[in-house]
């Protein structure tokens, strides 16, 4: 009996073997036509794009953008199409819902499936890194030179230098804001109320009198919401890597930059928090709360503690909840460009494209014809959107497509504002980014490559603790994070990350 | 013996020898096997283009995958896909979690399905046993996101039902999602509700092949309820409740991430009781999104699962070849 | 025949039942109170359903969720029609096939039963994973946007195969000797012996992989980008996962600009329970009627 289950083991065995190496040649060969088709077709197409402009050689450039399916679509794209065919070119807009767009690019990016153009972030989803590791996005360092200047010209250079791996560009940053300022927004209504001026706080223990206010006298209000985890800025430390969700730094006036995991300030801020949620300041249930929009939107929060502080963040604060609230705010850090800010959003060119030099020209005119980028984002004039007084966009009551999502597509700065965004916002914007300080170790790139186990079981550790304030036994628990921290290899991965930092300081600085 | 036993037993046997030796040659053998073939064969070409065509893949848990290289042209890198799981401190944390709980789970639901089912079998009036049928079985259509907060409207610290009820009775609300310990109870009761209505349904089709005239002659013997039960109803169920549970012993240390996500409401303090394999998983790799190293886990599993389901396989096959798996 | 059965029924339901009929209706109670709960806060709007928690009838009647859902008539009618359809072709296909793979691995006579056994429980466990999946369903099986991708790849479920043969394991082996005798093919017994009384089986496996069908978006997820395809579950599973994927960014990413008025309330999630599952309680009694119905095994018997 045993034998004849081993002789059928074999032979499963020997079929597995036989399906293997079958689809693996498939697989091969797609991948090598692919390529020769990929250098023949584009130079022909190139040739007669450029040999004969307005002829009939028109790329389609097709780029996956995160966003729910538009049933507008088909009338924006001509409208876009009709400008885009004088550069021989054609879009086709592919929207994958925010909810599935990780799982979706991930298999397209994986399975080598043809598209040209996607949406990709440092931390949040279709991770760069990772892809660039992969092979997923084209190395577009002499392309942006070379098809894309008007777009070089119109971004600060610092954000190129802050996407490049290894001194190669894979993708473009979309321009947004830049620089990071960590501070407080608070509901004007009750800093009036009880005389509070919010410019008088340095550090957050200043706030306590005036939250110890709303508790007594405000029941049914939220006195602080933390809103980027904890209050984890500061202007002494530069940030170097992020990708185990930890923050390492290094100490600003560190001439070796010695590269730490600050456990004495988390301890600080675990202590703040715990603090505070014993005090009432912050909801008491907190470390299960997961959705807590309705409460935004109502303005149950009477302070956002830190918050990102940027030009119009009041009035935008203002437009997202349903009775108006007025916010006023304060930046409590020096505006700075940390060294990954330029990988918050990105385009890249995926390795799977045929023409990625039709690709890199439509990013350029994305994101420098204000016409198209508008249309791409709010659609069509009239239908999906109209202009108030001052000239500003009004979403139509029923719009058949609208985005407005400039941050995933390119220059954001290139849209029209919308209701409720204050005037010259963006130049503002602008402004503070190309005057704020830069990071001294901005353009290094960390390659997770060797660590990836450590950074990975750091990852599951940090998500394990990270509402540790909100417990009654936290500091028990404070110490069991710290050693299980080092047991997950925080030394290893720091030891690494230290040894590619001090390479690159040998080479750059 | 008991009495549905006498089907399969002696006389099924002679006739089945007789049928072997005396009628069928071997061209009728022949027939009959190409029948068999033709009848599988659907399934046999869905199965084998579905599930084995893509299983080359397992290969991916050894390789440092490069979408450039493909499946099978990225270099190979032995087990470091495994390292990060294995060489984790939470490993064992893990596993026992995901090994206990699946015990406890296996265990209640055979117990609460079985039950339930011999519990509709017995109740003859038709309209009342298909509105329990109906009812029960609403909670496996909902998601576990929706289960979560339901779960959470139940147990939430100062509104939920649960504390309110406490307090009413004069006792001190319970912070549940603070203590560990109680969560083995609260999921094996989340997993019971949603899936004891629908779990009952395979036990219940069987017992309506069971002959009624067992019950009669039990009767006329003057066997109770709880005898006829006990002798008749339940072993008659013995070798589907063999193969359920030998499929569900493959299944021990794969856990619905559903449940242990949007239930415990992913709150780290519960991790000693509730965290498993997948909520493990999916925390390490949410940033690093390797696809190897996600490879390297399910393939974990899959052997881990594959041995288990062979040796229970053996044993049930020394008790009992009939209710064997193959 | 069936006043012999009735008459016996009588008899057998003197004896007290208030003890199974206590249990079933608690358990019954526990399984509609929460879905009445879910159904009363999709009436409702966020700030009450945050304001008052979960309710067994809403403080303030509210129906936008259910106007937002079904702001466009056409798209929800269309993708309820995807779902039918995919619904039940892969119900009436996947049993069929399903049963005509079990009969054999029942059968004694059958040379390649173990074999066949362990061909398909072995795909219970290994799996090649998502993207070798995709790579086949897309580049050489072309099944992208195509409505057969929610079909095709899930006829045969290898779980349900192993409940239906051992169903069929259990019908006495007289019947098919008698009928072997008449000197019926292996055809014939299938179609007029082991089907037919295998109903109450058939009916489960059926109602499993309708509920299991009905309630799949990840396939339409992964393969289907035509929006006339998308199937109810999968408009309405966006909703959800957006709303995820975007708290997550609003908590956790600077730099990207998130209103939260532009995420769906919890009372969106609930009314997209109501509308998913709706239709499915009422397909259920259709199912049941063969399963409760049972067999008059008495006319088989050999």
């Amino acid at each position: 009996m045993k034998r004849k289950k081993m002789k059928k083991l074999a032979a499963l065995a020997l079929a597995a073997a036989m399906i293997c190496s079958t689809s693996a040649c498939g697989n091969d060969s797609t991948g090598d036509t692919g390529q020769s088709s990929n250098s023949s077709n584009t130079s022909s197409q190139e040739g007669n794009a450029q040999g004969s402009q307005g002829s009939q050689e028109i790329v389609t450039v097709k780029w996956v953008l995160p966003g729910d399916p538009q049933e507008g679509t088909p009338e924006v794209l001509d409208a876009i199409n009709a400008k885009l065919a004088e550069e021989g070119l054609k879009l086709d807009l592919q929207l994958e819902p925010f909810g599935s767009y990780n799982d979706k690019m991930n298999m397209m990016i994986s399975s080598q499936e043809e598209f040209d153009l996607c949406f990709t972030t440092g931390g949040w989803m279709n991770f760069y890194l990772p892809n660039v590791a992969k092979g997923a996005f084209v190395d577009i360092t002499d392309m942006i030179d070379e098809y894309a200047s008007d777009l070089k010209n119109a971004i600060p250079d610092f954000l190129f230098d802050q996407v490049k791996v290894k001194d190669r560009i894979y993708a473009v940053p979309n321009y947004q804001i830049s620089y990071t300022c960590c501070g407080l927004i608070a509901q004007t209504e009750f800093l009036k109320k009880y005389d509070f001026d919010l410019s008088t706080v340095t550090k957050y223990e200043d706030l306590e009198p005036f939250l110890q206010k709303i508790v007594e006298n405000e029941p049914g209000y939220y006195p602080i919401l933390w809103e980027i985890g904890t209050l984890d800025y500061n202007n002494d430390y530069i940030l170097v890597d992020e990708s185990a969700g930890i923050r390492i730094c290094f100490a600003k006036d560190d001439p070796e930059m010695k590269v730490m995991f600050q456990k004495d300030l988390e301890k600080q801020l675990f202590a703040l928090g715990n603090d505070w949620w014993k005090k009432g300041y912050i909801r008491s249930d907190m470390a299960t709360m997961v959705d807590d929009t309705a409460d935004r939107i109502a303005g149950k929060y009477v302070v956002y503690g830190g918050a990102v502080i940027k030009p119009g963040g009041e009035a935008e604060r203002t437009s997202a909840t349903k009775d108006s609230i007025a916010f006023t705010q304060v930046g409590l850090t020096v505006p700075f460009v940390s060294s990954i800010s330029g990988r918050s959003s990105m385009t890249a060119i995926s390795s799977s494209s045929k023409h990625p030099e039709a690709a890199m020209k439509l990013l350029n005119i994305v994101n420098t014809d204000k016409e198209i980028f508008n249309l791409l984002n709010y659609g069509l004039e009239g239908r999906d959107y109209t202009k108030n007084a001052e000239g500003k966009v009004v979403k139509a009551e029923n719009p058949k497509y609208f985005i407005s999502a400039g941050w995933s597509m390119g220059n954001q700065f290139n849209l029209d504002l919308l209701e409720g965004q204050a005037d010259g916002v963006w130049e503002e914007t602008d402004r503070i980014n190309r005057e704020a300080d830069i990071s001294p170790v901005s353009g290094f790139s960390f390659d997770q490559a060797k660590v990836s186990s450590e950074i990975a079981k750091i990852a599951a550790v940090k998500e394990e603790y990270k509402s540790l304030a909100f417990f009654d036994n936290w500091e028990v628990r404070f110490d069991e994070y710290m050693n299980k921290l080092d047991a997950a290899g925080l030394d290893t991965y720091l030891a690494e990350l230290q040894r590619q930092l001090d390479e690159w300081r040998a080479e750059n600085l | 013996m008991t009495e549905p036993k006498r089907k399969n037993s002696p006389l099924g046997k002679r006739n089945r020898e007789n049928n072997r030796k005396g009628r069928t040659g071997p061209t009728a053998k022949m027939t009959d096997n190409i029948q068999f073939l033709l009848l599988a064969m659907p399934a046999i070409v869905l199965i084998f283009v579905f599930c084995y065509l893509p299983m080359g893949g397992v290969v991916l848990a050894f390789k440092n995958f490069n979408v450039k290289q493909g499946v099978f042209g990225s270099p190979w890198v032995g087990f470091k896909n495994f390292e990060f799981f294995f060489t984790s401190s939470d490993a064992w944390r893990v596993l026992r979690n995901t090994v206990g709980l699946n015990i406890l789970f296996i265990f209640g639901k055979l117990v609460c399905s079985v039950a339930f089912a011999v519990l509709m079998f017995g109740i003859r009036r038709k309209g009342t046993l298909k509105f329990y049928q109906t009812v029960t079985i609403i909670p496996s259509f909902l998601s576990w996101v929706v289960i979560g907060f339901m779960a959470y409207s139940l147990l939430e610290p100062t509104r939920g039902v649960v504390n309110r009820l406490i307090q009413a009775f004069g006792g001190d609300p319970v912070q549940w999602y603070a203590v560990p310990a109680y969560w083995p109870i609260i999921l094996l009761l989340v997993v019971l509700w949603q899936g004891v209505g629908s779990g009952s349904i395979f036990y219940f089709a069987s017992l309506m092949g069971i002959d009624r005239d067992y019950f009669e002659a039990a009767q006329l013997d003057g066997a109770t309820r709880w005898q006829q039960t006990r002798y008749i109803t339940l072993p008659f169920l013995v070798p589907l409740i063999t193969i359920m549970t030998t499929l569900d012993i493959g299944k021990i240390i794969r856990s619905d991430f559903g449940l242990f996500y949007n239930v415990t409401r992913n709150v780290g303090a519960l991790y000693p009781s509730t965290d498993v394999i997948d909520t493990y998983i999916y925390r390490a790799l949410m940033k690093v999104g390797d696809i190897g190293m996600s490879s390297a886990v399910g393939l974990f599993q899959s052997v881990v699962g594959f041995v288990l389901i062979l040796v229970t396989n053996l044993i049930v096959r020394k008790i009992e070849p009939d209710n064997a798996l193959f | 025949m069936a006043a012999r059965l009735s008459a016996k029924e009588t008899k057998h339901t003197k004896k007290p039942q208030w003890i199974a009929h206590s249990i079933a209706i608690l358990f019954s109670i526990l399984c509609i109170i929460p879905f009445l709960i879910v159904i009363s806060s999709s009436l409702t709007n966020e700030f009450a359903l945050n304001e008052h928690g979960y309710q067994l009838w809403p403080t303030f009647f509210d129906t936008t969720a259910y106007q937002y859902i079904f702001r466009n008539p056409r798209t929800i009618v269309n993708s309820y029609g995807v779902t039918i359809l995919v619904t039940v072709a892969t119900t009436v296909l996947g049993v069929l096939f399903m049963a005509m793979i079990a009969y054999p691995l029942s059968r004694r006579n059958c040379k390649f039963r173990r074999f066949l056994s362990f061909y398909i429980f072995f795909t219970m466990l290994f799996s090649g994973g998502l993207v070798p999946g995709y790579i086949l369903t897309t580049q050489y099986l072309h099944l992208k946007d195509n409505i057969l991708v929610m079909i095709v790849p899930s006829l045969v479920n290898a779980f349900h195969v192993i409940m239906i043969r051992t169903f069929f394991q259990r019908l006495p082996d007289s019947l098919f000797e008698s009928a072997k005798i008449d000197g019926a093919s292996e055809f014939r017994i299938f179609f007029s012996i082991a089907m037919p009384l295998s109903v109450p089986v058939l009916a489960s496996v059926a109602f499993f992989t309708a509920m299991g069908k009905w309630s799949d978006w990840y396939t339409a997820m992964l393969y289907i980008n035509k929006e006339e395809l998308v199937p109810l579950q999968y408009l309405l599973y966006r909703i959800q996962n957006n709303l995820q994927v975007l708290l997550s960014a609003m908590t956790n990413v600077t730099g990207i600009t998130i209103n939260p008025r532009d995420l769906p309330g919890n009372n969106l999630i609930m009314a997209m329970a109501v509308v998913a599952t709706g239709p499915m309680l009422f397909v259920f009694p259709f199912f049941q009627k063969y399963f409760v119905q049972g067999l008059t095994m008495g006319a088989v018997k050999g």
